[in-house]
């Protein structure tokens, strides 16, 4: 049985990034990975391989933004508005175009994208088969890409390079 | 055509090579290719996302609603249990000695400080 605590930690940063555009807000994403832990140390871990452990994770999650959504859509937050640089528009653009997904096609999209999670790994964490989550990944690219044409037209006005987000 | 294999392909997963090479002699896309790589920046590029290398797997909210009802009572006990004793204390000292005064009344030797009944008076 793995150690609950070392395998949070070392998979911390990766839910916490996908929790961070999943649910939209950082101090949020913050609270969640935290509640990632304590479901942790409150469930056995499930001896099985390291694939299978993020999927496990990712699972829990998944399960906890969804929780969090449905509490916004009882009792959403109205955040005043601020002022905010033009990197942060892009953030609001780019988490008001996830938001906009399907919540499946979302977070496959962000399994892969952010915390690097293979197709099968994927898959067992959202009860899919790897064939759908393929199809899902590419169909939520090209909503994305359709929604997010002026920040990727500036974005390819720079070099651009391959950004492996290795699942390694 | 799906382009699929696009995809497969950036995230390194296993991909038909033969649909990949006609999804490339298009100009759609090679088109599709790059902005996927740029939508990828896009989406990497958020100043909100780093964890703070100090943010260690805290104790859950509720621990800290917890330790401060700890404490709360702790200060509640403590109260009470430090005013029993200065209590306890303030008994003992009655016993052994007398209050302080609090009214000094001198009284001149000769002169009749009792009340008088005047005539008249009854």
């Amino acid at each position: 049985m793995a150690d609950a605590e070392a395998l949070f930690v070392e998979h911390r940063s990766r839910l916490y990034r996908y929790l961070c555009r999943a649910v939209g807000h950082a101090e949020t994403a913050r609270d969640l990975t935290q509640d990632v832990f304590v479901r942790v140390t409150r469930t056995p871990v499930p001896a099985t391989n390291d694939g299978e452990l993020r999927a496990w994770l990712f699972s829990i999650a998944r399960n906890l933004a969804l929780d969090h959504h449905r509490r916004q859509q009882r009792a959403p937050e109205h955040a005043a508005p601020e002022s905010r640089s033009a990197s942060q528009d892009v953030v609001v653009e780019v988490n008001q175009a996830l938001a906009a997904l399907p919540a499946v096609d979302r977070d496959v999209f962000l399994m892969r994208e952010v915390a690097g999670l293979s197709y099968d790994e994927i898959a067992s964490a959202c009860s899919l088969t790897p064939d759908a989550v393929r199809s899902r990944i590419h169909r939520a690219r090209l909503q994305l890409r359709a929604s997010l044409s002026a920040p990727i037209a500036a974005r390819r006005a720079m070099p651009l390079r391959q950004i492996h987000t290795s699942h390694e | 055509m799906s382009h699929e294999s696009i995809s497969a392909f950036i995230d390194n997963e296993p991909f038909d090579p033969r649909a990949l090479a006609d999804a490339l002699a298009t100009s759609d896309g090679r088109e599709l290719l790059i902005d996927l790589i740029a939508l990828r920046h896009v989406v990497a590029a958020d100043p909100a996302v780093e964890l703070p290398a100090s943010h260690r797997p805290a104790a859950p909210r509720w621990r800290g609603l917890a330790i401060a009802a700890t404490i709360a009572g702790l200060a509640l006990g403590g109260g009470y249990f430090a005013g029993h004793r200065v209590g306890e204390k303030t008994a003992v000292e009655s016993i052994d000695a007398p209050p302080a005064p609090t009214r000094v009344i001198e009284l001149t030797p000769g002169v009749n400080w009792t009340p008088t009944q005047t005539q008249g008076e009854r």
